[in-house]
């Protein structure tokens, strides 16, 4: 079926990305962590804007 | 312009982990590229950690330049890599590297997905948006959302098939290799191995 070949798809590709240890590398500059889980909501929609591709993903990254 | 959008909080709780490290790959890597680094960006760089595989050796090597090297001498050298004097010593735009010119067809079709997808570029923003660092921007955002809503698989497949695969690798790969180079060159590395590992990622994905 259609959504199982997708989903074993997925599953794999995210597999690989597991296995790639991209974590290794730019934990330092996380954004995903639990700790800045907490700065999202500081996000505000005057702020967060998609006209600018220079963004406040920055500010979350705390550069 | 800004595209109409029901909620801006970036959620960042929901996606994949594999995801947020992509992201966070993409983020990176547009934070070195873009401009010359802040104090404290390469601080930050100085506290990575890296393993033993080819992409963790990359980041070690880059934490112990950042520790070792003077901020003002990663400064000049991202200047020399990327600036020069008339212009530096590569070049980071897709219309560069697939006809040789800047400006080009590439950065029309970029400009095109761009519209469709409702990104802007920023007024003070004087680089065409088709540099590597504007593109990686584009592809964390697209990851996590922050475009209005969040961006299939399919659909990121797409957008990096279509602006990066033909040429960053290529890219990223000169940067390893360039003469002015130092602090500069593992930063190719990373960027090389990470593309690789996006274009895999891909094609494993059934959504090229």
């Amino acid at each position: 079926m259609e959504t199982k070949k997708t989903e074993v798809e997925q599953a794999g590709r995210r597999d690989f990305l597991k296995l790639s240890a991209l974590g290794a590398a730019a934990g330092a500059v996380a954004v995903g962590s639990t700790a800045h889980a907490s700065e999202k909501s500081e996000v505000s929609s005057g702020d967060y804007q998609e006209t600018e591709h220079v963004k406040s993903f920055y500010q979350l990254a705390r550069f | 312009m800004e595209k109409g959008h029901s909620d801006n909080t970036l959620r960042i709780d929901s996606l994949d982990d594999e995801d947020i490290l992509r992201a966070n790959m993409y983020v990176f890597l547009a934070g070195l590229l873009r401009a010359e680094p802040s104090d404290e960006l390469v601080q930050s760089v100085a506290e990575l950690a890296g393993d033993d595989t080819p992409l963790g050796k990359a980041s070690a090597t880059l934490a112990y330049l950042a520790q070792e090297m003077s901020v003002a001498n990663i400064r000049s050298e991202y200047v020399d890599v990327f600036i020069g004097v008339g212009r530096g010593e590569l070049l980071p735009y897709c219309s560069y590297y697939l006809t040789g010119f800047l400006n080009e067809k590439p950065l029309a079709n970029l400009r095109q997905d761009m519209s469709r997808i409702g990104i802007a570029r920023a007024d003070n923003v004087k680089d065409p948006e088709d540099h590597i660092a504007s593109l990686c921007d584009m592809m964390a955002g697209l990851i996590t959302g922050k475009f209005g809503r969040s961006f299939s698989v399919a659909e990121q497949a797409s957008f990096f098939n279509k602006h990066l695969a033909s040429w960053a690798g290529l890219f990223f790969a000169d940067l390893e290799a360039a003469k002015s180079a130092v602090f500069y060159a593992p930063v190719g590395t990373m960027g090389r191995i990470f593309m690789d590992i996006e274009s895999q990622a891909f094609s494993m994905s059934g959504s090229e």
